[in-house]
């Protein structure tokens, strides 16, 4: 879940355009999912090699249809970056062809608390709380 | 092997009858289903090689967005196959024609006809905007009508759905659109304002009623980006006698920025049934096109502006609500007419782009015509519009933000709510007055509009009086509203 298609030992980030073109070049699947990037993103190949970046929006099925290629970043349980803290999860129904991102609001405050129970480093409770 | 299309042929289940329609990007068919009675239509995208890359990701995008329109204002989607079968297509309600298009033939048309074809194109451009999507190629040829009346728009190739994808914007740089009807921040690449569809409705608007085109039918970039700077010759310069108000609503449609522009299709379709109430500002009289110097501003603010992201279609309607208030003044300017007055304002305060349409019933006997003129001669109805902007007045609101409506009806809240429903009304503000044996046992008008409302309504109480059975007083700072 934290690699690429191009050298998945590597172990690389998709960090950015350059990175998720090269995975998408990389594969002929057309359903990519990477998670560890935690900010969730749709990204499409187009037949003509154009790449589109889309923000999902929790709730709505999106059509992903099987001639083209997509890449879903699909966020993050608990360490979410995107100013949400609620935990972040998508649903890929392969029959209808849809991809549905899904956001679930949890009890963050005593997560955060335990991690400063634990003594663990603040930032990592402070990100449960802000989403940041 | 692609499938040859000829009449008699299968796909899908469908069964291809004639051939209706041959365009550069998409072929349309009427179809049948064995056993099926409705009238179908089947687009069939261009998919040879060597084709426009527009046609194939246009057809996507309609592929992605048709199945989630509804209502009267679209053309019902039935099926489609994808660009992974073997033939792509989607099938859809048949609507015969003719389209709008015919209608610029009889250009210039007469005010009233203009603003009734306007006001039902602006209510389906309406509809279409609540489900989240933005035409962007809005012309007459894509304008149809149902026997009973709605404007039904279709292809939605170029369209943009706020909460998916845009394949088009990834895959073209180049502005998308009809020469004629294009806004000007399509011109400059942005494709997620709901009232670049607002600016086609304003093209289409001044074509028919004075039967030129407002920026003629550029061919080049270059042509399509003098928009940018370049005010169209005013309506009334071609037709003399056109009125004032309705240049006010073409070129209230036409300008340049969008936040200048009437905010919201129901806006539009609101001034348009109701000419009285527009504010006529300079655009009403305008004669001549604007001088050197403001286009030479113009021009310069256009070069290297670049898009900005503007607000989705969903939150751009919420952020310009229609609100309705009902008031009754039958016994004066009383605390409960002040109670609501004061909930208005907080309401308008906390939306700037709102407009507000007050609204009073005026009783008429179900059956005969009861006389409308009272003792001393004057019209009730006029009065009744005196008293209401009398009413207002106190708000502080600029005129262009607030009409007045005196309705004439046996039953004020089936007038009420006919009116919300007529006028895309997002907000219903109305009060109810305390309770009494007698409202206890006809029920009271609030409450029959809060049950039958298509919007949001907020019943305003004075503080501390009793309310009906069952209801809960509230004062007029904390109103209850029902979702």
């Amino acid at each position: 879940m934290h690699a690429n298609a191009y050298a998945p030992a590597r172990w690389d980030y998709l960090a950015g355009r350059v990175e998720v073109g090269r995975s998408l070049a990389a594969t002929r699947a057309s359903m990519t999912f990477c998670g560890h990037v935690h900010e969730p993103r749709l990204w499409t190949l187009s037949a003509t090699g154009k790449l589109g970046e889309f923000r999902p929006v929790p709730g709505t099925p999106i059509p992903v249809p099987g001639h083209r290629q997509w890449l879903a970043v699909v966020g993050s349980a608990g360490q979410p970056r995107d100013g949400d803290p609620a935990a972040c999860w998508a649903l890929f129904d392969s029959a209808a062809r849809t991809l549905t991102w899904r956001r679930v609001p949890y009890d963050h405050g005593s997560a955060a608390r335990r991690i400063r129970e634990a003594g663990l480093p603040e930032r990592f409770a402070a990100r449960l709380e802000t989403g940041d | 092997m692609r499938t040859i299309l000829e009449p008699g042929v299968e796909l899908g289940g469908f069964v291809l009858r004639e051939r209706m329609h041959a365009g550069s990007m998409a072929s349309l068919w009427r179809v049948e289903r064995p056993g099926d009675p409705t009238p179908m239509a089947m687009k069939l995208p261009r998919v040879r090689d060597g084709d426009d890359p527009a046609a194939i990701v246009g057809f996507e995008v309609e592929q992605m967005i048709m199945p989630r329109l509804g209502g009267p204002h679209v053309p019902r989607f039935v099926a489609a196959a994808g660009f992974d079968a073997e033939q792509p297509f989607i099938v859809m309600e048949r609507l015969d024609g003719p389209t709008l298009r015919a209608r610029l033939d009889d250009a210039p048309l007469p005010a009233h006809e203009v603003a009734e074809i306007g006001a039902r194109v602006a209510d389906a451009l309406h509809d279409l905007h609540r489900q989240h999507v933005s035409h962007l190629d809005l012309k007459p040829s894509q304008v149809l009508w149902r026997p009973s009346g709605e404007a039904v728009l279709i292809d939605f190739g170029l369209s943009r759905h706020d909460r998916l994808p845009d394949l088009l914007d990834e895959e073209f740089r180049l502005p998308m659109g009809t020469g004629p009807y294009i806004s000007p921040e399509q011109v400059r690449g942005v494709r997620d304002d709901p009232r670049s569809d607002l600016f086609a409705l304003g093209v289409m608007l001044y074509h028919l009623s004075t039967g030129e085109r407002p920026f003629g039918f550029p061919q080049t970039l270059r042509g399509l980006r003098k928009r940018l700077w370049r005010d169209p010759v005013p309506p009334r310069a071609h037709v003399p006698d056109l009125p004032p108000w309705l240049q006010e609503v073409i070129l209230g449609c036409l300008e340049v920025d969008p936040a200048r522009r009437w905010q919201t299709a129901a806006q539009v379709a609101l001034l348009l049934r109701h000419p009285g109430q527009v504010p006529l500002g300079a655009r009403a009289d305008k004669r001549r096109r604007d001088g050197a110097r403001t286009r030479w501003a113009r021009w310069f603010r256009s070069i290297g502006h670049e898009a900005q992201a503007s607000a989705p279609v969903a939150r751009h309607l919420a952020t310009a609500p229609i609100v309705m208030v009902a008031v009754d003044l039958s016994n004066g300017v009383d605390a409960l007419a002040e109670a609501l007055r004061e909930t208005t304002r907080r309401v308008m305060r906390a939306e700037p782009a709102a407009r507000l349409a007050c609204v009073s019933v005026m009783k008429v006997a179900r059956i005969a015509a009861e006389s409308t003129v009272d003792a001393s001669g004057r019209s009730l109805h006029v009065k009744g519009l005196a008293d209401l902007s009398n009413w207002s007045r106190a708000l502080g609101l600029p005129a262009e933000r607030v009409t007045h409506h005196v309705l004439e009806a046996p039953d004020a809240a089936d007038a009420i709510v006919g009116y919300a429903t007529t006028n895309q009304v997002d907000h219903v503000l109305m009060g109810a007055r305390a309770s009494s044996a007698l409202r206890r046992y006809l029920g009271s008008v609030s409450s029959q509009v809060v049950a039958a409302a298509p919007c949001t309504v907020t019943v305003v109480r004075v503080a501390g009086h009793a309310g009906a059975d069952g209801e809960v007083a509230t004062t007029a700072g904390q109103p209850e509203t029902t979702p």
